[in-house]
Order: structure tokens, then C-alpha cells, then sequence
């Protein structure tokens, strides 16, 4: 269990280093950086009667800053090492390949996790210069947005097993960003649909990755929501650990007999 | 080759159709434009810029919506839904006037309407979501630095201009009134041809001032300005310009000037046929009647009324 445990640590490094190299991480500095000049323009109008627009603006800007290097990076962390034929060496070690699936996919989880913190930080000491107040909700939003990233991770890396890197994070952005637009359509077509339809829609909202969930944006950006129920935030961490396990399970199905 | 030849045949039928096809012909290029967006048509910088200004103030107003229901998505109801019997969450009666629609509904359904069982019960905990049946709205004074932003950004919006002046106005104080008009002959002079803003200074002389004369001047110039585009107009502007007609005939009946009501609700139903209202005061005007009330009130019932029509 420990020689497992050093597998996935050392995998999960080695993806974190990668993005260090390849300046991943950079980026995301510079985007909050971005943020805080954007910030100071927003202040140049004074902020009287704004707070809750710049709070929304923010965990907007975050939560999607954060998707998209979630998404670049575990979009590319197999077929990288497949192109880059640095996978050969890897597998000549008592590893498996679902070792290495699951290595790479923690370590694509604490990239985005670090690059969604670095994010938080920055927009934490913006909100702070413009006076903008924290509730205890801002703690429940990024816990589950960071269980939220951890799903994005997963989806992208099955899509990674089975199409281009380009694909693969194509496909992912559409889902990130528009899954929540498909769910509203199935709900609000739902009951005018017949039955056949609405077995359908009830067999997509069932598949589809439900991002929207662990969203809690609007109730930290707005005054007076109460603090999300535990068994939420349960539901949304078996959620997670289902969703993942289904999307890795995918992914090694395809990798585990994939002519290298 | 085939393919080349089936192209052309397609691209010659389809210009066919393009260039006798002319009922798009006022819609896609009327012959009096909307001034604040001729800027967006005249120069490649005009353009992108105007498309910038446009989705901003078009976010901003979306976030204003937003911060009056506290987060609280809402959406129109479909035509479907309306059939249906479909649930309205409507905004309480607090004595104000109201700042939007009323046939609404949250994005995210409530429970009973909801097929997807637990996710939609853990959606509707971890997003900002209420009942929203009789609902109330954030004090939205707090919301006019979002109203001025976006004017500012896109001075062509016009509902950024005259719901950002109801909300000014809503305390129903005279400073509060005179800073809404301020607010709106300023979006005035960036669109001299927005009936919709001109008929909103209208309302406010006449429910707030009970300057009636100063109402009909404003009114009158929306009558001019309306007839001149009636054969092209966007639809707020369309019911601003029967509002109109609706209006200054109550004003005149007040002023007892009774010829000039006639003249303008004759002239008013040759364009809108079915409304509901201009009979009423032509048939009091032939009567000789002086009308139940003062015209203050009834625009004010009016306006109401039309509100309550929207709901059903």
C-alpha cells in the first residue's frame, strides 16, 4: 500500500514539475495579476454600491480561469508522455498502467488545485483593497469548486485516452462551460416532452458531468445564503469520488490494451 | 465536377431567392435606423467597440436582475408554459412600481417541477434559490452604480436608461423624481429619437409633478417621432408609442381640449386596432364626458393594468 502510495506521489510530482516547466503556473500569476489591474479600473468608478457585483465578478472569473487550466492540463499529461515517448521508461518500472492513470490525474487535480488557490489568494487581497466582506460560505464555495475541478480533471483525462489532446479539451470546455445550459433545456423541455423523450432526457442528466453542482458562486457573491447542509457537501463528495471513478475506469479500459 | 456544377445551381437559386425576398427588407435594413446603433455600422473600430459596449452593459443588466433577486435566476416563461397554467413567481405588491415582467420563473425549477430528483434538491441547495411566488426584491437603489456603468459603457441602451430612472424613483420623493428626469433627459440627448425614454419623462411629470403640460410636450414630440417610424420599431419602443397615444388622449381630457382627444385616438387606433383603452376615451370624448379621474391616476391604473395583463 505504501510502495502504491510513493507510486502516485512521485507521478503526481512529476506532473507538478512539468507544469512549473512548462509555466503553467506562470499564467495563472500573470491572470491575477491581470485581475488586479482589471480591478483597479473597476475602482477608478468607485466601488460604493458594487461590492457584490466585483464578489460576483470574481468567483465568475475564478471558477473559470480555473477550469480552463484544469482542462489544458489534464488534457495533455497522457498523451504528452506518449508523444514525448518518456512513457516507456516509466512503464519499464514495476508500475502499472492504471498507476499511472491515477498518478497523473492526482497530479493534474493539485495542479488546478494550486493554480485555483493562487487564484483565491489574489482575488481575496482585491476584494479586501475594495472593502468587499467575507462570509463563512467563501469557504464551503472553495471546497466544493475544488472538488468540482477534480471531476473536470477526470472527465478530460477519459476524453484524453480516446481522442486528440485538441479534441479531448475541446470537448471538456463545452462540457465545463455548457453542461449546466444542457440541464436547464432537459428541465424546461421536460414536461413538454412524451415519454420516450423523457426517459432520454432523464438517462443524459444522468450521465452528463453536473459542474453546475458544486458551484456555489451566487450564494457567496450574494448577501444573507446561509451556509450550504453537511449532507450536501457528503452528497457532493460521493458525487465526486463516483464521477472520477467512472471517468478513470473509462480511461484504463481504453489505456490498459492501447498499442504504445 | 457534379459537385462544382449542383454548387453553382445553388448559390444562383439562392441569390434568386435572396434578391426577391424582400419582406426582411425593413427589418434587416430599415429606413430609419436607431440612432445610438448607426455607430456600430460605420467604422471596423465602430463596430467592435460597439459590440464590446453591448455585451457589457447587456452583462451588467443581467447582473442588476440578478442583484434585485438576490442571485436568484429568473427566466420568461415559454409560450408553452403559459399555456400550461404554469406557476408565475411574481413580485409582491409593495406600492412601488414594478421593475420588471411579472410572467417569470426561477431558472431552476422548484421541486414539484423538477424531474431530476436529488441533483435537482442539491442544486437548489448549493445555488442561490428560493421560492420565488410574491417575492420581494434587494433595495434597488443599491443597484444604480450598475445603471450608470452600463449607460455609460453603451449609451444606446435604453432600458438601462428608463428602468434605471424607475429605480431612482422609486422612493417617490420629489428629489428622487427630478434626479430620475435628470437621469433620463440625460439618456435623452444620447438618443433624441427613443420614444420609450421620451414617454417615461411623460409618466413621471404627469404621476409624480402633475405637470400636465410639461407631460404633453414630451408626449407629443414620442407622437411625432413614433409616427415617423411606425413602419419600423423595435417592440419596447412600440408599446412606448401606444402608451403614448393612451397618455396625452387622458391629458387632453384633463386640459378639455376634446377635439384633440379624438384626433389622437383615431389616429392612435388606425395604428394599434386592438387596443383596449383608446375606444374607451374616444367614445367618452364623442360623449362629451370629462373622464372618471384625473389623468395622473389613470396613467398610473394604466400602467398597472398593462402590468397585470402581462401576468395572465
Amino acid at each position: 500500500m505504501s510502495a502504491r502510495i510513493r507510486i502516485y506521489r512521485a507521478l503526481a510530482r512529476g506532473v507538478v514539475l512539468e507544469s512549473l516547466r512548462r509555466k503553467d503556473l506562470w499564467v495563472v500569476a500573470i491572470l491575477g495579476l491581470l485581475i488586479m489591474l482589471t480591478s483597479g479600473v473597476l475602482g477608478f468608478f468607485g466601488t460604493s454600491g458594487l461590492q457584490m457585483f466585483i464578489k460576483d465578478l470574481g468567483v465568475t472569473v475564478l471558477g473559470a480561469f480555473a477550469t480552463i487550466l484544469a482542462i489544458l492540463t489534464s488534457s495533455r499529461v497522457l498523451p504528452d508522455e506518449i508523444k514525448q515517448r518518456t512513457l516507456y521508461p516509466l512503464l519499464s518500472r514495476p508500475i502499472t498502467r492504471l498507476d499511472l492513470l491515477v498518478g497523473k490525474f492526482i497530479g493534474s487535480v493539485l495542479v488546478s488545485w494550486i493554480a485555483f488557490l493562487m487564484l483565491s489568494v489574489m482575488m481575496a487581497v482585491a476584494l479586501v483593497t475594495f472593502k468587499v466582506g467575507f462570509e463563512p460560505i467563501m469557504l464551503q464555495y472553495l471546497l466544493a469548486k475544488m472538488m468540482g475541478l477534480a471531476v473536470v480533471c477526470a472527465v478530460s483525462i477519459a476524453f484524453s485516452a480516446f481522442m486528440t489532446p485538441a479534441a479531448a479539451s475541446t470537448l471538456s470546455f463545452i462540457l465545463a462551460f455548457c453542461s449546466s445550459m444542457i440541464v436547464r433545456a432537459l428541465t424546461v423541455g421536460y414536461a413538454g416532452a412524451d415519454d420516450v423523450s423523457k426517459w432520454g432526457f432523464k438517462a443524459l442528466n444522468a450521465v452528463i458531468p453536473q459542474f453546475s453542482l458544486f458551484d456555489l458562486g451566487s450564494r457567496a457573491a450574494n448577501l444573507n445564503w446561509g451556509l450550504v447542509p453537511m449532507w450536501v457537501i457528503g452528497f457532493l463528495f460521493c458525487y465526486m469520488v463516483l464521477y472520477c471513478s467512472a471517468m478513470m475506469s473509462l480511461a484504463w479500459l481504453k489505456f490498459r490494451k492501447a498499442a504504445l | 465536377m457534379k459537385p462544382a456544377i449542383w454548387c453553382g445551381v445553388a448559390m444562383v437559386g439562392a441569390l434568386g431567392i435572396g434578391m426577391s425576398t424582400d419582406g426582411l427588407r425593413p427589418i434587416v435594413n430599415p429606413k430609419v435606423r436607431v440612432s445610438g446603433l448607426d455607430i456600430h455600422d460605420s467604422a471596423v473600430s465602430g463596430s467592435l467597440l460597439g459590440q464590446f459596449r453591448t455585451s457589457i452593459s447587456a452583462y451588467l443588466w443581467v447582473q442588476s436582475d440578478l442583484y434585485l433577486h438576490n442571485g436568484v435566476q429568473m427566466r420568461p416563461l415559454t409560450e408553452a408554459e403559459i399555456k400550461s397554467g404554469h406557476e408565475v413567481m411574481n413580485s409582491a405588491n409593495d406600492g412601488h412600481e414594478k421593475l420588471h415582467n411579472d410572467v417569470v420563473t426561477t431558472v431552476i425549477p422548484p421541486k414539484e417541477r423538477d424531474f431530476r430528483g436529488i441533483f435537482g434538491d442539491v442544486e437548489r441547495a448549493t445555488s442561490a434559490w428560493k421560492n420565488m411566488k410574491n417575492h420581494t426584491h434587494n433595495d434597488p437603489s443599491q443597484s444604480l452604480p450598475l445603471f450608470r456603468l452600463m449607460t455609460w459603457l453603451d449609451p444606446s441602451f435604453i432600458d438601462g436608461w428608463t428602468t434605471g430612472a424607475m429605480v431612482i424613483a422609486r422612493d417617490h420623493s420629489g428629489l428622487a423624481t427630478g434626479k430620475a428626469v435628470d437621469f433620463l433627459k440625460e439618456g435623452l440627448a444620447e438618443n433624441p429619437e427613443s420614444i420609450d425614454i421620451l414617454t417615461s419623462i411623460a409618466y413621471l411629470e404627469l404621476t409624480r409633478r402633475k405637470n400636465i403640460n410639461a407631460a404633453v410636450s414630451y408626449l407629443e414630440k414620442a407622437r411625432g417621432l413614433g409616427w415617423a417610424h411606425r413602419a419600423s420599431m423595435p417592440v419596447n419602443e412600440r408599446e412606448a408609442f401606444e402608451n403614448t397615444y393612451r397618455w396625452l388622449a387622458l391629458c387632453y381630457r384633463d386640459l378639455g381640449r376634446r377635439q384633440d382627444v379624438i384626433t389622437v385616438c383615431q389616429e392612435g387606433l388606425s395604428l394599434f386596432s386592438d387596443d383596449k383603452v383608446l375606444p374607451r376615451l374616444l367614445d367618452g370624448a364623442m360623449k362629451g364626458e370629462k373622464g372618471p379621474g384625473k389623468a395622473s391616476d389613470d396613467a398610473k391604473a394604466l400602467r398597472d393594468d398593462e402590468e397585470e395583463e402581462h401576468e395572465h
